[in-house]
Formats: C-alpha cells, structure tokens, sequence
C-alpha cells in the first residue's frame, strides 16, 4: 500500500475515561483467568501446611508479595505470547519453507534450538539439587550438577538443536509423527536399563529423564508450536492444523540421549562410587580431582564430609597430610543460599534472567524474517508490546514464584516427612527448669542401656530420650525439643504413605493447572481445531497425569523402585496406547507430556523431593521430574481413545441401515 | 472425509478451491451412570468447508456428482449448497475441469435442489453456544462454526485495540426459506442482538443439494434413526417443504420481494495471508463498516507438498457493504494490485437479503 495512503489513516480517539475502562476490564478479565489458576495451588498448600501438616506459613508476606507477583506475571507474560510471539513465530513458520536450502533451513533449527536451551528459566532450578548429592555417593552425578554443569547444559542443547532440525524437517517433509515416536523411545528405555546396572551412571539416567522434562518450558514452547502451526498451515488442505505438533516431543527426548551419552563419555573419567574414605584417598585422588575440578574444592568438599561426619578426621588427615583437620575450623564453604541477598540484586538477577530467556530467541526469529527472508513484519507496533509484556510478566512471573510459590512448597516439602515420621519441631524449645540427675532412669536396651526423663505433657507423663548435651548442670535445667507424632500417625505406616502421595498427586494437579507453556498449548490446539478440542479439558487431564505422575515419582524414592521400572512401564504404556491413537491426538499427548513440567511443577517437584529423598536417604528427588512428564502423555492418549471410540461407536450406529 | 472430498474434486479435476476448517456442532446425550446424571452437551466435529466457482449451468450436475461420491445424502455426512456469485476477479478455470463439465452435462439429473438461505451469525467466540443449542434443539439445521477475527472499530484504536478481543465466532445456518425468518429471529434473540457490540447476521439465499440432519448424537433406538426417517420423506414428497416450521406458505413471496429490494451486498475477498489487513483497511476508507478475518487454506497445484515458493495459506474476509459501495471498493482494490501475482486475490460478490443488528448502530458500519 502507498505510503500517501498509510499517512491518511487517521485513528480514532476515545476519551480519556472510556479508554482507561477499556483497559481496565480487558486486565481484570486476564488476571481474573490466573488468579484461577494459581490460588488452587496456593489455598492447598497453605491448608495442607496449616491444618494438615500443622505448621504455621513463615514469610507470609513475602509470600503473599509473590504470589501476586507471579499472578500479574503469568497474565502479561500469556498476553505477551499471544500478542507478539506466537504470531511471529507463525508467521516465520510459513515464509521460512519457501527461501533457503535445506542447509540454512537446519542451520536455522539448530542455532533456534541451542538458544532456547539457555533460555529456560527452569533448567537453573535443578542445579538446586546439586547441593543434596555426596561426591562419594555418585561422582558422575555430583560433576555434572557442579563443575560439569556448562558441559550438562551443552548436551541438553545440542539435543535441543538436533530435536528442532528433525522436527522441523518433518514438517517440510509432512513425515508421519508416531513411527518417530516409536524409533526414539525403546532405545532411550535400553539405555536406561543399562545405566541402572552401573551405580554411578544410574542417579544420572535420572537426571537425563528429568532433564528431558524440563527442556521445554515457556519460552520454547509457544514458539516451537507456533513456527510448526505456521508451516503447516503453509501446507494448506493437507494439514489440519494439529499437525504443527510433535517437536516439543522430539525436544525433550533427544536431550535425554545426549546427557546420556554425554555421562557415558565422562564416566571413565570419574571415581567409582564408594565410601566417602575411598573416594578421598590417595590411590583415587586423579579421579577425585576430576570431580570436584581443583584441590581446593576436593578439600572444601572433604571437609564438609568430615563436619557433617561422613569422613573421620583420621581418614582427613590421611587424604590430606599437609593439612590437618584440626587446624581447619571454618565452617561448611558451600554458597550461601539466596536467602541473605539483597534485594536489588534479585531484582538485577531475575531481571537478566528475563532478558536472556526472551530476547535472544525474539532476535533470531526477527534477523531471520527482517534481513534473511526480507518480510514485513505484520502488526510491529503489537509486536513490540507482546516482547515487552513477555519480558516483563516473565521477570514477574520469576520473581513471584521465587519468593512465593517456591518458598511455599518449600516450606511445605520440608514438613511433608512430619506425615509419616514423628519429628521435632524446631521452633519449639521447652526449658525444663529443677532437673536433678537422679531424676534420670535407665532402661535396658540391646546396644546398652538407654537414659530418659519422664516429661508432663498434656495427656500426662510420657518418657523422652535424655540427652546430655541439653543438660545444663550449674542451672539444672534440660533444654527439651518435644517430639511431635506423625500426622497420619494413627493411619499406620502404609497409611500414612498413602496419604503423602494423595497430598503429592493434589498438589501435582494444581501445580499443572498454573503451568504456562501448557496453557499455550492448549490454547493453540482449540485454535487450529476449531474448538473440537477445548483447552480446559486438555489441562486438566495433563494434570491429573502430572499428579498421577508425581505420586508415581514420590513411591519410586521411597520405597527404592529401580527408574527403569517407574519410567519403563507407563512409557510401555504410552507406546501402546499410540499404537492405537490417531496421529494428530498422539502428537497432541505428547506434547502435553512435554510441556507439563514447566518452571512452576519443577521447583516445587524439586522442593518436596528435598524434603521426601532426604528423609528417605535418596540423593534429592532426580526421577520425579520424568515420571510427571510421562504419565500426562498416558492420560492424555487414553481420554482420546475413550473420545474416538464413543464417536466412533455413535457414528457407527447412526449410519448402519 | 476430506481425503475424499479432495480426491473426488481431483476426479473432476477441479484443483482450484478454497477450505476452510471448522467444526459441524451436535447434541450429544449423555446417558449417565444408572440412570442418574444423563446430560445432553454440545459436540463439535472437526469439519471443511470446500469452496469453489463453476459456471451456473453445471452447478446441478456437478452438485449431483459430489453428494453421490461422497454420500452426502446420509445423514451426518456434510452439506452441499449453490450460491449465485459475481466474479469481480479474472481467474479463470482451467481447461481440463470445462472439459469435464462438459463431459458431466449431458447425463439425466434428479432435480434434488431446494431454495434454502444462509444464515451467517458472527458473535464474539464463546458466545455461540446459546444458539446452537436453539438451532439444534429445534432441529432446523446442523450449523456449521468457524474462528475468525475481527477487524473495524478496532483498527483505528492504536495499541489500545489489544484490549478489544479480537476473536470471533462464525456460525453458518442452512435452513430451508420457509423457516429462514424464524431462523433469524432466533438467532437475533439468543445472541441479544437487542444489545451494542454484540455481533450481526446476514441472510442470503442458495440453492441447497444436500443437508446436514444430524442433529443429535445417541444411543440408537431404532431402525432407522430420526434423521433417516426425515431424509426418506424428503425423498419421497420431493422437498423438505412438508417439515416447515412457519405457517403460511406465502413467506418465500416475501422473502422473494425482499431479495429485490436488498441494500446491501457480500463482497468476499481472497488473498495469500498476511496481506488482507492493507487491503481491508483500504475498503473502509472506501466505506465498509468492518470485517471478520478467517485463515483459510487453497487447494496446492498437483505435486506441491508447501515446499518452494508456493504456500496454501490464505486469508478471506466477507465484507457486508451497501450495494452502491460495491463497484467504488472493488476499483479500489483493483488499482491497489489486488489480483496481481503477490496477492492473488479473488473478489466474489454476492447478494445478501438482509442484514440485522443492534439497532442503535448506523446500518453503514455493521460491527465487525
């Protein structure tokens, strides 16, 4: 259109007030939608720590502070998508077959898919795990969450990249999406099976499969699907608009199999499992020193083993001659958490963390369509809004969740073991005042007699373990810590558990109606499908597999079910279950699956597995992440069975005679 | 079914046409567990609508092709309709698809074809659900529903046009003339068209080959279902005019006269997506009140699988305008490279019998 014309355009003013109204109702419509979302997710878990786990919510306000952060969050970054991303994102999709070879084209995919990978917010948080894993328990799995780390997030990358050349590919190609399916999975399970057999690679495999899940988060997600949807819809009558679909699969399994690889290329390099003493030893020290990077570390390390009692000063001072533990008083040298930062450098982290996770891909995709493919970009002025709405909802939607929701589901994870175990409350210490020694009595016991001192409680005296250490002689006092009986205590151990993994599997379910990337998808799919498929529907069942998934998860910890098993049969499963499916309700399942464990279900997924591995003895919660990704695809996949053959079975009746 | 449709087009060597996704709607009864919960929802089944041009005189003979091939006279197969258009475009057909009209011509047709109207409702998405269920409760029709997005007002807003929703819900109503004003009146009332900003609706009439009947979806008690019974007393009486819902027989007079005097028109235009804003903008300067913009896709040249420098994806809108705007707009668009080789586009005109909406408003700019 001539340029005299575009000047004539004249826009319409509105008053000052009729316009304020508009914005005003149009905001209190989207954050109306997340405060649905997301106070599911809060009420239980303020309920189930309050009148459940009998603990009061600390940092409420903050807390309260976050949770409106991540609704405000969630809402601009969703508008922020469907404003300016995915509409770009399809727009690219459909130019992009028509100029380039295949190389460019591949060279396109991969470079998209290594900087999605630094992108997502949520691969950070299982880093946080780094913290629970001992050197010497698993070496392999203790390199690659610490010092190995760049090289972790390089081969989820390269995976990543890999996954977008094929997927997008197959777009080009229209090549059908389940035999992909079924050429992927079974090896990946091989492999799995095999790294169980090895001590060190197995903690690993978990890592993989978890990793697997979190690739595709918020930001790769919408614009995966949106380049797909683009592509396909350049394909025209052939396609039908689901057919977009399939690459969020493709990119959380490659990734599985290049940490895979990746961890079987290093493990030569690293010390066998084995006691902390072995581990630290001279004869091990050149395998050591690759774990842990320096000497110094290897140190650090060694003396956080012999604080926490893990490694005797003599084995210390065995490892190390020419540095006595005597004289190294300084306490554990891990990093402090983030608790004691200030606040402007959150601010300035998350704000960067923003920044990293949008504008690089936004960058990508625009040199792409503006200087490669020479395209007008269509409604730049809605574009410039979505990237800043994205990059602002995402630096609150980050913020919030770090100071709300994740500090919640911690708080709670921490108190989830109090369900089946009976524990000492912390923040409640009785001085008992007027204690004589004599007051002391031994019981018989097999390791020698046991000393405990009768205590009133409200339901009369009960006898508590004596313990030295909180005696205070010159004051005859006795510092007591009351024990506290189980919550579900009276429903028995089998009981109990039940109960935990109900709490578990409820919490996965609100925790998945909040994810974002899964709303994205939900909400692309009853686009291009008319509204045969609703949105709402496909949440919901991805979350009950989520909870399903978790609780799955959460029994595997604790009663040390192999990871083959838990991920081997509801894959086994899903394979099966595809084998049946159509093609386009296949790819839609499991995309579910992969977009399901996104940066809301992970850190709390993370912060309760804390919680439940520790109490279990497990090295963090690695595997529980997978399982929440898998069983999605199961739910989904068998509602869309059970949909086809009642529609089958009426179409089938209404046609016969 | 749309392999088949595709294949039986190809079988003609019809390889020019427009499709466009959708849904056909339903009552789905829910039986319930033991008797207790029994619900009746609605259900869409994803659906395409195929939209092509051929000469008038063939229209029978190809029609009659079509619902044969593809069993259209069962029930809950599709629907096939006849629309008289004016093509303001010069694309032609090709040679080989004349050839095979000319070929179909000659064979003895059974003259199924009835008058029928179109009712199009646009409403805001998520709104349509009230009609439906009216439509398919009364049994009129199985519509047929489609996403749009709309432009107009919107448009002249500056950024704050994000805060006006943009999607658009579009249902299309085949019902037979008789039935059309009850039809409207309906569809008026359940979508509160008694309210601003609430959507619009056109009538116009086709000739209708092949209907849709299913309305329900459900356990089946019968021999034949209800639809079966209704499609073989159509069969048998010639028309479906003995299922009328109005009294009178005089109401195809009306609409008839109604026709004559109509003010306003459909200018429907094609192009390849990303393109059509320009040119919608264009024709509301030239007057058009607004328009509801669908993604649409066209049929690929034989071979084309989307790889190369041919894409299926396209973009259309109908614009309801006064009749006397009609030669001004598709000037306009003409002069601005409308058919040219990066646009493609394709103008078709056609009449429209009548258009209803809030009656507030200005007729000039029916709401987009």
């Amino acid at each position: 259109m001539n340029p005299a014309r575009k000047k004539k355009e004249k826009k319409t003013k509105l008053p000052f007030k009729r316009s304020v109204s508009m914005i005003f109702s149009w905001a209190y419509s989207r954050i109306k939608e997340q405060v649905k979302a997301v106070l599911l997710v809060v009420g239980y878990l303020v309920v189930l720590q309050i009148f459940i786990l009998k603990v009061p919510v600390s940092d409420a306000l903050s807390i309260s502070i976050g949770v409106c952060s991540t609704i405000l969050g969630l809402a601009l970054y969703l508008e922020g998508l469907f404003l300016g991303i995915m509409p770009l994102g399809e727009q690219l999709g459909m130019k992009l077959p028509g100029r380039g070879g295949a190389l460019a084209f591949a060279v396109f995919a991969f470079v998209l898919g290594i900087s999605a990978t630094f992108a997502e917010p949520a691969i950070g948080f299982l880093q946080l795990q780094g913290g629970a894993v001992r050197a010497w328990e698993s070496p392999l799995l203790y390199l690659l969450l610490n010092r190995g780390a760049p090289w972790l997030i390089g081969a989820i990358a390269i995976g990543v990249g890999f996954a977008l050349v094929l997927g997008l590919f197959r777009f080009l190609h229209s090549w059908s999406f389940k035999p992909l399916v079924f050429i992927t999975i079974p090896p990946l399970l091989a492999l799995t099976a095999f790294f169980g057999t090895d001590a060190n690679l197995a903690p690993v495999a978990a890592l993989a499969w978890d990793v697997g899940g979190i690739t595709a988060g918020p930001v790769t997600v919408p614009l995966v699907i949106s380049l797909g949807i683009g592509m396909a819809r350049r394909r025209g009558s052939g396609a039908n608009g689901t057919e977009g679909l399939g690459v969020v699969t493709l990119a959380s399994l490659f990734p599985v199999a290049t940490v895979l690889a990746l961890s079987a290329i290093l493990l030569q390099f690293v010390s066998a499992v084995g006691s902390p003493s072995s581990f630290f030893a001279e004869g091990s020290r050149k395998q050591a020193l690759f774990v842990s990077g320096s000497q110094a570390n290897l140190r650090s390390i060694a003396n956080d083993a012999r604080q926490a009692g893990f490694l005797s000063v003599e084995s210390f001072d065995a490892a190390f001659p020419l540095e006595s533990a005597a004289s190294d008083t300084t306490g554990p040298s891990k990093p402090q958490p983030a608790k004691g930062e200030r606040p402007d450098s959150i601010f300035y982290r998350i704000a960067i963390l923003s920044l990293r996770a949008i504008l690089p891909l936004i960058a990508i995709l625009l040199i792409t369509l503006l200087v490669l493919l020479r395209q007008k970009v269509h409604n730049g002025d809605e574009l410039v809004l979505g990237i800043v709405f994205a990059v602002v909802g995402m630096f609150c939607f980050s913020f919030g969740m770090e100071k709300g929701l994740t500090s919640l589901g911690a708080q709670s994870g921490k108190n989830l073991p109090r369900a089946w175990m009976s524990s000492t409350r912390g923040d409640t210490t009785i001085i008992l005042r007027g204690i004589e020694p004599a007051m002391v009595f031994s019981a018989a016991a097999s390791n020698g007699p046991v000393r405990y001192l009768w205590v009133e409680e409200a339901d009369g005296p009960r006898s508590v373990p004596f313990e030295t250490g909180n005696y205070d002689a010159a004051q005859k006092s006795y510092k007591y810590v009351p024990m506290e009986r189980a919550v579900f205590g009276n429903l028995g151990l089998a009981g109990s558990y039940l109960a935990v993994f109900l709490i578990v599997m409820l919490l996965g379910i609100g925790v998945t109606l909040a994810e974002p990337s899964l709303r994205a998808l939900g909400a692309t799919i009853e686009d291009a499908s008319t509204g045969t498929y609703r949105s709402a529907v496909l949440v919901r069942i991805a979350a009950l597999g989520v909870g399903l998934g978790m609780a799955a998860g959460f029994a595997a910890i604790v009663f040390r079910v192999p990871l083959i098993i838990v991920l081997g049969i509801p894959y086994a499963c899903a394979l099966l279950l595809t084998l049946f499916s159509s093609e386009e309700f296949a790819s839609i399942a499991w995309d579910a699956a992969g977009v399901t464990t996104g940066p809301v279900t992970v850190p709390i997924v993370i912060a309760c597995g804390l919680g439940i591995g520790r109490e279990s003895g497990a090295n963090g919660a690695f595997g529980v992440v997978a399982a929440a990704s898998v069983f999605p695809a199961v739910a989904v996949l068998l509602s869309g069975l059970i949909v086809k053959s009642r529609a089958g079975r009426s179409l089938h009746r209404g046609n016969r005679g | 079914m749309s392999g088949l449709m595709e294949e039986t087009l190809a079988g003609i060597h019809m390889d020019d046409y427009l499709v466009q996704r959708g849904k056909q709607v339903c009552i789905e009864e829910h039986r319930g567990f033991l008797g207790f919960g029994g619900s009746e929802t609605l259900s869409g089944a994803s659906a395409r609508l195929y939209r092509f041009r051929l000469p008038q005189h063939y229209e029978r003979a190809v029609a009659e092709y079509l619902a044969k091939s593809l069993d259209l006279y069962l029930p809950g197969r599709g629907f096939l309709y006849g629309q008289d258009v004016l093509l303001a475009d010069e694309k032609a057909a090709s040679e080989k698809f004349m050839k095979s009209l000319q070929a179909m011509a000659g064979f003895e047709i059974p003259n199924r074809m009835e008058h029928y109207e179109l009712l199009t409702c646009i409403v805001h998405r998520g709104m349509a659900d009230a009609l439906l269920r009216a439509v398919l409760e009364l049994g009129l029709c199985v519509p047929f529903v489609t996403y749009g997005r709309g432009v107009g007002l919107r448009n002249k807003l500056g950024l704050l046009r994000v805060t006006i929703p943009v999607e658009k819900e579009i249902v299309m109503l085949l019902v037979p003339e008789r039935d059309a004003a009850l039809a409207a009146n309906l569809a008026s009332h359940t979508i509160r068209l008694d309210r601003p900003g609430q959507g619009f609706i056109y009538r116009q009439s086709v000739r209708l080959y092949a209907a849709n009947l299913r309305v329900r979806l459900g356990k089946r008690v019968h021999a034949a279902s209800m639809e079966q019974v209704i499609s073989a007393l159509d069969d048998l009486r010639g028309s479906s005019e003995w299922r009328r819902f109005s009294p009178g027989s005089d109401k195809k007079k009306i609409s008839r006269d109604r026709k004559e005097k109509s003010a306003y028109r459909c200018v429907s235009l094609v192009t390849v997506d990303g393109s059509i804003n320009d040119f919608v903008k264009m024709t509301m300067e030239a007057g058009a009140g607004g328009a509801t913009l669908m993604s649409i896709s066209s049929s690929l040249p034989a071979g084309s699988q989307g790889v190369g420098d041919i894409s299926a994806a396209r973009e259309s809108c109908d614009l309801i305008i006064k009749a006397e705007l009609e030669a001004a707009i598709c000037s306009t668009l003409a002069e601005h490279g409308f058919m040219g080789e990066k646009i493609l586009g394709r103008i078709e005109c056609e009449d429209v019998l009548d258009v209803m909406m809030y009656k507030g408003q200005s007729k000039e700019k029916p709401p987009a």
